[in-house]
């Protein structure tokens, strides 16, 4: 018979375990998908550099592009949707050749306008050269997408303004990076008309240094961010390292001018450089296959409610190892704190961050163990409850590229992948390891989470659509 | 017998048994021979070339003369493989082969004359030789070409090749890192005859089942389409 001091004793422990579980961990379980099939992907393609976007207007519409089936003269790119929040997955073929002889997609980022209408960057190249356009929706969900004006050269990227609040409401910018300039120049183009006329500003500071790794995000009252690094040479940098800095820049008036916080942007880990990936090697290349981590070293997003900047970037810290930080701006980007979203013990990158209304914070990033005979690539989600301060942190999967004949050892996976948040959800795609597929490969998995506290009774009860 | 002596047989008999095969006693070709007729004909072969294709072949010599160990043959031109890093330097190459040029081209073998007489018989302008910038790698390259020309056939596919051929000796990917951070070029190169001539897909052509461009060896084509050699 145990005594009933202790059975109280043993009640009491048992309750403060169960307190203690819920207050540090987020409530949701966590949706993962494969979204190809054969049927889908009869060629067994790659799938790499994948983008996703979610309409605002109905959480179920997910779009993802990735680099697919090319277009030709006749056939669209695909864009892969699904209607069901991610259940199942259809190719739909809309990005059309934007012009006669254009060869691509090259780069492409995907995202939605407050009417959940899609819009899509896209390079393509011909043999004289490179040009960027921005596809809207002018016809049927469905239907084939209009390219706009020409713009632009390397790495495009985009983000919608769909904020109600924003007085700057569907505008969209796109950054990319100025090759044309003696030392290469971050940039962004606006348009005002939904990418029928681009117009480029440049927004990165290049007079000392090389730009590189230009990512935007948009809060709710018209602002525009950036990230940008500058490349400052490699003294006293390891292989395959750089030192750089990473810049925060901010434009109050629909990217006329990107000046908000000074003519070079802050830096959002201060004065002090820090050292990050620029190699085609990331990984080991005695133990397998290689990825390309050049410009897979930043992303920035702002929380939908009160407009607090997160900017995920890449330091090689005291560990040794390149580790994901995580800075935060709670006065639109004037000052940050940082801290550390990886433990220290594995070398990390290609961060994509994002932000649920509630202020939970994101990071999709890439580690490696070359412990073993051959190296392990392992996609990681990490999570943080309290702004940024501390993380918890989840594999998604760990994957050997080796055996996948679709995985070619210098571009694994892309530059960078695909997270954001809606609601209360993050919606996540990276390019992984296949299941259920008749040959192992590399294909796109689609994943998504709902974050929320167990005392977040609201966030609990609502519907995600 | 003596012993001695059946040994000293013996050793002769194993030493005429060790001696390589008299050459016009073997029943297998010659190696170097047979790999010149396999490449030649793939050289001459009209699927997979277009119509001007005798008449780059023509300019293998110079090509060779300038240092080029491989050329890349694409549908609409012929170049390269050296890169430059800068446009000047490509300039100065090219212009130094257009003056090449200007000789009269070198005399096409009996085969390749034969296979493409047709084409041959055609007046047709000169080829040009310029540099320009190689987007695929952001290098510059010496480039040969001409408005409308077809030099590898149009939509010649992988699988026709093998077909044809069988399977190639050997194939690789590589990765194609350019300047910028757009999507690489992730090239299939499908290998025959030692690596003389490589036929090559790329994922970023509309369609990249189609052969892409064909590499060869400078020296060894010369070898077999050049009359003078």
């Amino acid at each position: 018979m145990i005594p009933a001091s202790v059975r109280i004793h043993r009640c009491f422990v048992a309750a403060s375990l169960l307190f203690s579980l819920g207050v540090s961990s987020g409530c949701g379980g966590r949706f993962m998908k494969d979204i190809a099939t054969d049927a889908l992907d009869p060629s067994n393609l790659a799938d790499t550099e994948p983008s996703i976007a979610v309409s605002p207007h109905n959480h179920a519409e997910i779009a993802i592009v990735t680099f697919s089936e090319n277009w030709t003269p006749s056939k669209g790119a695909p864009v892969w949707k699904s209607t069901d929040h991610g259940q199942t997955w259809n190719k739909i073929f809309q990005i059309v050749q934007p012009a006669p002889g254009h060869f691509g997609p090259g780069d492409q980022k995907i995202d939605f306008d407050a009417n959940g209408e899609i819009y899509v960057a896209e390079l393509a190249s011909t043999a004289g050269g490179i040009s960027d356009f921005v596809y809207r929706q002018a016809g049927p969900a469905n239907g084939p997408l209009t390219p706009g004006a020409s713009y632009g050269n390397d790495q495009p990227h985009l983000s919608v303004d769909r904020h109600g609040s924003s007085p700057l409401k569907g505008n969209l910018y796109s950054p990319w990076l100025d090759f044309s300039q003696p030392l290469e120049r971050s940039t962004v183009a606006w348009s005002s008309n939904q990418g029928i006329a681009m117009n480029s500003v440049g927004a990165g500071d290049n007079s000392s240094f090389r730009n590189r790794t230009t990512r935007s995000a948009i809060a709710r009252d018209g602002k525009v961010y950036i990230i940008y690094k500058t490349r400052e040479g490699t003294a006293g940098a390891p292989p395959d390292f750089e030192n750089a800095h990473f810049h925060v820049n901010r434009s109050d008036d629909g990217g006329h001018t990107w000046t908000g916080l000074g003519a070079a942007g802050i830096s959002v880990h201060g004065a002090t450089q820090v050292q990050t990936y620029f190699t085609n090697t990331f990984g080991n290349i005695a133990k397998g296959k290689v990825a390309r981590a050049r410009s897979s070293d930043a992303w920035i997003a702002v929380d939908p409610e009160n407009g607090d900047v997160f900017a995920a970037y890449v330091r090689r810290d005291a560990s040794g190892f390149a580790q994901i930080y995580v800075a935060r701006s709670t006065d639109q980007g004037a000052t940050w704190t940082a801290a550390r979203a990886t433990d220290g013990t594995h070398n990390s990158a290609y961060p994509e961050i994002a932000v649920t209304k509630r202020g939970v914070v994101g990071v999709l990033f890439v580690d490696y163990d070359d412990a073993g005979s051959v190296t392990l690539f392992r996609h990681h989600f990490a999570r943080s409850f309290d702004h940024g301060s501390s993380w918890g942190d989840d594999i998604l999967q760990t994957m050997n590229p080796g055996p996948l004949a679709n995985a070619s050892s210098g571009f694994l996976w892309g530059d960078y992948e695909g997270l954001t948040a809606q609601k209360n959800t993050f919606y996540g795609v990276f390019t992984g390891e296949s299941s259920g597929r008749s040959v192992l490969q590399l294909d796109p998995i689609f994943f998504r989470q709902k974050s929320c506290r167990w005392y977040w009774i609201g966030c609990l009860l609502e519907d995600e659509d | 017998m003596h012993k001695s002596i059946r040994t000293l047989c013996f050793l002769m008999v194993l030493s005429i048994a060790a001696l390589p095969p008299w050459e016009g006693a073997s029943a297998m070709p010659d190696p170097q021979t047979s790999g010149s007729s396999q490449l030649l004909k793939f050289l001459t072969d009209q699927n997979i070339w277009g119509p001007d294709a005798p008449q780059a072949f023509a300019y293998l010599d110079r090509w060779k003369s300038e240092g080029e160990s491989f050329i890349l043959i694409f549908p609409d031109r012929v170049v390269g493989a050296s890169k430059f890093e800068t446009p000047e330097q490509a300039k100065e190459r090219a212009e130094r082969m257009s003056q090449a040029m200007k000789r009269p081209a070198a005399k096409l073998s009996p085969e390749l004359a034969a296979a493409f007489k047709a084409a041959l018989a055609k007046k047709i302008p000169s080829l040009l030789m310029e540099s320009a910038s190689f987007l695929e790698d952001d290098s510059f390259r010496l480039i040969m070409k001409r408005e409308g020309a077809e030099f590898l056939k149009q939509g010649l596919t992988m699988s026709a090749v093998s077909a044809a051929y069988g399977p190639p000796e050997k194939t690789s990917t590589e990765v194609v890192q350019a300047r910028g951070d757009r999507r690489p070029a992730v090239l299939t190169i499908s290998q025959y005859e030692g690596g003389k001539i490589k036929f090559v897909q790329s994922d970023l052509s509309p369609d990249p089942s189609v052969v892409d461009r064909v590499i060869l060896d400078v020296s060894a084509s010369a070898a077999v389409v050049l009359a003078s050699h």
